[in-house]
């Protein structure tokens, strides 16, 4: 089946003469039932998953360092075991993080979606890194983001990115089963001059994924 | 009646507007609004909480939530509650467990239902959601209540729930018949054709003469019980409540007595047999609380005297008004 949300953008009336016992029935009372059901189908987000990571606050000093991401590499930050139906179109991860770069650059982050039959569907989104200038201040530069915490002004920011699970009626990745969903992410920066990536530092507060059926 | 389900391409000719509509037409749409509804199945929770363990494609694990050092029972760690719909047919409960060795039990407890599922580091349990399936029809629906608890079964080594999920399965058949009670479906309660209570959702069932058990499969018995009546061979005599409206007492003992309750207006038509059954007359058998009056045809002053009642008779006692009642026989 395919949704075809131009037409089903937006949820109708349905008129009270519909209910009523004599009423001649119409083809537009059938259309708005219709045209509500694909929508309430879009609009129907489900949650698939939440990872919160622990605030350093109350945490030993010695395991901050823990939420922190500073690789090159795709680093994995969250992991689950879900069931996805069938008629998604997307599923989509936000997360919220901290990233701290004295030279600019980018935050990544990477979904991918693994079946029963490990069918795999992966997508990356980049994001520029919420403070890319030169962070020194009276006090000199502020030491890195793993000794921090969110008290302490770090820069913030929220990305995501999304995997198109259907489009067209045409499905991406067999759905209607067991998945493992893996969210990586890592802060960068491309030195231009060295051809080199650069680690910078990284640190997820909460991500979460949920699914979305969208209009094509 | 289950309710049928279908995905399908619908015909663009039923959005036009005037175009004639056919019973098959509403039947699709009702068919893809059950799907969809089927299709979407309520992942209550999963959650997981992220910790990196070391490289830079490891694992993320927990720190928060640990199992105890040694085997020493479960303890429940977290709580919360979980709308289960009425046409919920199954719930998967799964967690995952970090472990460095050793055994451990997560057990899921959901409304009336809990299951348990062992993890073992040996067999390879590490970091694999392991799951529980629940039957709706066993956890309740509406609001329930969720709890997990965890438990080291063998070994000193760490264990971590470092994830969990409660998901309901979808529905891809038809979607059954909710239950009536605690949801949107409501009749109406009527006695001998007037409403009592309208759009009602629950019949509750009050004193001893009528009972409601579960006979399973969704289904209620309710008996109806007659009152069985008393037979006093003592001396000490029968208190009556006017609760017991309809009691018969025999009394085999020539010097037993009934006491009746004290009545109001509200007791009005509470009535009980009182016999005889010894070959001796029982002066005092039927004893009032000491104001109300009895009467009878004889009596329509009214009297507070005990009733008398002679051998191998009965009398039939009931309230007609406050502080009254009237004697037959």
């Amino acid at each position: 089946m395919s949704f075809d949300g131009n037409k089903y953008r937006a949820g109708d009336y349905t008129l009270p003469t519909y209910y009523h016992p004599g009423a001649a029935f119409q083809s537009q009372a059938v259309a708005n039932c219709l045209k509500n059901s694909y929508f309430a189908a879009q609009q129907n987000s489900r949650l698939l998953m939440q990872c919160v990571f622990p605030q350093t606050v109350g945490l030993p000093f010695a395991t901050q360092e823990d939420f922190t991401v500073y690789n090159n590499n795709w680093t994995k930050i969250a992991h689950c075991e879900v069931f996805l139906p069938l008629g998604l179109t997307h599923i989509v991860c936000s997360a919220n993080f901290a990233a701290l770069s004295t030279e600019g650059g980018e935050v990544r982050h990477k979904i991918v979606a693994t079946n029963a039959t490990s069918e795999t569907l992966e997508n990356t989104h980049a994001a520029p890194i919420p403070s890319s200038a030169s962070i020194g201040g009276v006090f000199g530069n502020r030491p890195g983001l793993a000794n921090q915490n969110l008290a302490d002004f770090q820069p913030m920011g929220t990305s995501g990115v999304e995997l198109e699970l259907e489009k067209a009626g045409s499905a991406s990745i067999t759905l209607g089963g067991l998945f493992t969903i893996d969210v990586y992410a890592n802060a960068f920066y491309y030195d231009d001059f060295l051809e080199v990536s650069r680690a910078q530092y990284y640190r997820p507060f909460f991500v979460s994924v949920y699914t979305e059926t969208r209009a094509e | 009646m289950a309710k049928e389900q279908a995905a399908q391409s619908l015909d663009p000719v039923m959005m036009v507007l005037g175009s004639p509509v056919y019973s098959e037409d509403s039947q699709a749409v009702i068919k893809q609004a059950n799907w969809t509804f089927g299709n979407r199945p309520m992942c209550h929770i999963n959650q997981v909480t992220g910790k990196r363990t070391g490289g830079a494609s490891s694992t993320p694990s927990s720190l928060q939530i640990q199992f105890r050092a040694i085997a020493s029972g479960s303890v429940e760690v977290l709580r919360f509650y979980v709308q289960i719909l009425p046409e919920t047919v199954s719930i998967t409960a799964g967690a995952e467990c970090y472990m460095v060795g050793g055994e451990g039990s997560v057990k899921f407890t959901i409304g009336a239902s809990s299951q348990t599922q062992t993890y073992s580091f040996a067999s390879g349990h590490s970091g694999i959601e392991r799951t529980v399936s629940f039957a709706a029809s066993a956890t309740g629906t509406g609001w329930q209540l969720c709890t997990i608890e965890v438990e080291k079964t063998s070994g000193t080594s760490d264990i971590h729930l470092s994830g969990f999920r409660i998901q309901d399965d979808s529905i891809t058949s038809s979607l059954p018949d909710p239950v009536i009670e605690g949801e949107n479906e409501t009749m109406d309660i009527q006695e001998e054709g007037s409403a009592v209570v309208l759009s009602a959702r629950k019949l509750n069932f009050v004193g001893a003469d009528i009972s409601a058990s579960s006979a399973g499969g969704g289904v209620a018995t309710v008996n109806v019980s007659t009152r069985a009546p008393t037979v006093d061979s003592g001396t000490a005599g029968t208190t009556l409540t006017t609760a017991q409206t309809g009691q018969t007492v025999i009394l085999t003992n020539a010097a037993g007595f009934v006491t009746l309750p004290s009545v109001t207006a509200a007791d009005i038509g509470v009535q009980f047999v009182i016999a005889n059954g010894t070959a001796s007359d029982n002066a005092g058998a039927i004893r009032g609380d000491g104001s109300d009056n009895f009467y009878d045809n004889d009596t329509t002053g009214g009297e507070t005297a005990n009733q008398q009642i002679d051998k191998m008779k009965a009398k039939t006692v009931f309230c007609f008004a406050a502080d009254s009642w009237l004697v037959i026989g």
